[in-house]
């Protein structure tokens, strides 16, 4: 099994996180979430901290400051959230009733970001009633979550158990408490999360129930329960999620293509795809370390000899595609579950270090 | 570009009035800096100053198709366009074309879908009504390209609880042919179970049991022709449990494509052996309390059928010993 590239991925990140070529323009609303995956990602190498990392990797420590920096120059400046990159800054006051709101997974991928670069000033300069207010605002009748707010203040967007579990974990990092007054409604969180739920165990997109269950979405929804303090180990039901978390991982006889053993599919009888080593690990983490039950060794050797780009650096998502900072973290951080040597410990409940989460417990 | 924009040109309306809000100037020390092309530039500025002055224009819903069609993720283009087209008195059926011209373009724009629906429930609130044999026949056609697109299927299921085309023909049809097609497509397994049992509990009882008959036929002829498919499997047992019915009267079934059971020496080719049947078959020991029985299964499962899962099937199998002795003393 070849080894885990820490050089190449090193610099792969750290050409993520700089500068891209014009073809990347449909990436513009993304830039908070391709910082965030790269600087994680780093930071699961070691390679992010001069203090925490190997010897070797003084070199790479970024310019901490200047990306802190940088993440809060997305703030709005009433201070409610995040923008999802300069693109959207009009430069507005007040966003209320303007088109330059802060936008739910910017806040997220925000606050997971100055994490990870363990900024001393979150406490400062985060104010926490005006986020929550924002996340908030988010919120449907239904329990689930919109990304962003209209000009008439009505959530607005597309809704699914991404957004419930980024809402949960701005509420986590900001250790907001139970009966705020700019608090969420948590039942009705759960009560959306748990109707995502199908018969075979795994949870899907929509308000509907019985959708097509999908991996991304199971980790995402049990996240959520788990960030809120409402996921009972005990019940029963979780047996069957278990049961379809186990059976994403594609044995020789069931692959469609070689390459595809030992990798995890998203959904019953898709290829393999790197993304869902992690969601499905992270599930069965979240279950109570129920990770031991899959097969820890054919998943490595799908991760570092199919998906690990020997000449870039980075992970892809499948066979023959270009490593991308989402699956490249993604990539690092499921080996990290699965105890490759030379990585940093991965908290899957915040989806960031052990480092920054234990710097998360006193930092804010 | 969509087809009706082609005809409609961002130089054919007059600019001079608006005065361009260019992108902030990156530091060299900005992450994520994009090389930006001037077109890209030229059309984000004057987006950015339609959006302060909350202009509701035809230059401006053409301005944000530009926009979304560089950055499909652009959610204030989104909501900007909605507004637009409610405040403009936007004709829908062509926001509609619009919506559909995007999707083809861009097939993994998912966006569209949500977009798709508000527009529909706009045209709704205005007293109009949609075709829904269009709606469907469009989702037909992006399936046709990619039979598992997530957001098509997502969006087909809002159309079936919103227009209530539970056990619809032409939805009863379409899953048929497309599993006929790709008996291991699980969207379009996922798609039935929902149409055909989606209102389950709401239904009038004769024809719940009705319904859970059929499909329960349905799933075993389909497990027929390609035994080792575990989405029929998990078809059949989705059934079983949201009627709350027993699996006990599928273990005959099981027994003809499981190793391991006392039947399975009658198979006649080896070919037919099924995992799914050999694990259901377990479950079914399981619940009925067939201890023993269920416990060598999960072992032969784990050591010589399943070893890549051996650890959950070892999991089991203590589990069940563990309550099986707990029981005994």
């Amino acid at each position: 099994m070849s080894e885990i590239l820490k050089e190449k991925h090193v610099k792969f990140f750290r050409r993520c996180i700089n500068m891209w070529p014009e073809a990347y323009e449909a990436h513009d609303s993304n830039k908070m979430a391709i910082v965030y995956f790269s600087l994680a990602g780093l930071d699961v190498l070691g390679a992010l901290h001069k203090e925490k990392g190997d010897d070797g990797y003084e070199k790479y420590e970024i310019e901490r400051r200047e990306a802190i920096d940088w993440v809060y120059s997305h703030l709005v400046p009433s201070g409610s959230g995040f923008r999802g990159s300069f693109t959207y800054d009009l430069g507005t006051q007040d966003e209320s009733g303007s088109y330059d709101p802060p936008n739910l997974a910017a806040t997220g991928f925000a606050l997971q970001i100055l994490l990870t670069l363990r900024d001393e000033s979150m406490k400062e300069r985060l104010d926490k009633e005006k986020i929550m207010g924002f996340v908030k605002s988010c919120q449907q009748s239904d329990g689930q979550f919109c990304p962003i707010v209209d000009v008439d203040g009505q959530p607005f967007g597309d809704t699914d158990l991404r957004y419930c579990m980024i809402a949960a974990t701005i509420r986590k990092i900001l250790k907001y408490q139970s009966g705020g007054a700019s608090d969420i409604n948590i039942e009705m969180l759960s009560k959306f999360t748990l109707s995502t739920m199908g018969c075979d165990g795994g949870m899907a997109s929509t308000a509907l129930t019985l959708g097509e269950s999908h991996a991304g979405l199971t980790f995402c929804g049990l996240n959520t329960l788990a960030l809120l303090g409402k996921l009972d180990l005990e019940d029963k039901r979780w047996d069957d999620t278990v049961d379809w978390l186990v059976h994403r991982q594609i044995s020789a006889d069931m692959a469609v293509d070689s390459l595809d053993a030992g990798g995890f599919n998203g959904r019953e009888n898709k290829r393999a795809d790197t993304c869902y080593v992690f969601w499905v690990l992270g599930s069965l983490v979240v279950l109570g370390n129920k990770e031991v039950l899959i097969d820890v060794e054919s998943a490595k050797v799908f991760l570092l000899d199919h998906m690990q780009d020997t000449l870039l650096g980075g992970f892809a998502k499948g066979h023959g595609e270009t490593p991308d900072p989402y699956h490249s973290f993604l990539g690092l951080a499921a080996l990290s579950i699965l105890k490759a040597k030379g990585l940093q410990s991965v908290d899957v409940e915040l989806v960031i270090t052990k480092g920054a989460k234990e710097f998360y417990e006193t930092a804010i | 570009m969509s087809s009706e924009m082609e005809t409609e040109s961002l130089n054919d309306y007059n600019w001079d009035d608006i005065e361009s809000i260019p992108i902030k100037e990156e530091a060299s020390s900005a992450l994520c800096r994009i090389m930006y092309s001037e077109e890209y530039k030229q059309q984000l500025g004057y987006l950015r100053a339609l959006l302060t002055k909350q202009e509701y224009s035809a230059r401006a819903l053409l301005l944000t198709d530009s926009i979304i069609d560089a950055v499909p993720a652009h959610y204030t283009a989104w909501n900007y366009r909605y507004n637009i087209v409610k405040n403009i008195d936007r004709d829908l059926e062509r926001e509609l074309v619009w919506c559909q011209e995007v999707a083809y373009d861009k097939p993994k724009n998912y966006q569209i879908w949500h977009y798709r629906s508000l527009i529909i429930e706009l045209v709704e609130s205005r007293g109009g009504s949609v075709d829904i044999s269009n709606e469907t026949t469009i989702s037909d056609d992006m399936l046709e390209e990619d039979s598992k697109n997530y957001h098509v299927w997502a969006y087909r299921k809002w159309l079936v609880r919103r227009y209530q085309l539970f056990r619809d023909n032409i939805e009863d049809l379409t899953t048929k042919k497309m599993i006929a097609l790709d008996v291991r497509n699980n969207s379009a397994w996922s798609h039935r179970f929902f149409v055909m049992l989606g209102d389950f509990g709401e239904t009038r009882p004769e024809t719940a049991s009705e319904t859970v008959e059929q499909e329960i036929g349905f799933a075993k002829i389909m497990i027929n022709q390609c035994p080792e498919n575990p989405s029929a499997w998990s078809y059949l047992q989705g059934i079983y449990k949201l009627a709350k019915k027993d699996l006990l009267a599928e273990k005959e079934f099981c027994e003809l494509y499981a190793v391991g059971a006392g039947k399975s020496d009658q198979r006649s080719v080896e070919s037919r052996f099924s995992l799914p049947a050999t694990e259901l078959l377990a479950r079914i020991y399981e619940v009925s309390q067939d201890n023993s029985k269920a416990s060598s299964l999960y072992s032969i499962l784990g050591s010589k059928y399943d070893p890549m899962r051996r650890n959950y099937w070892e999991m089991k199998r203590q589990r069940l010993d563990s309550a099986n002795s707990a029981t005994v003393s």
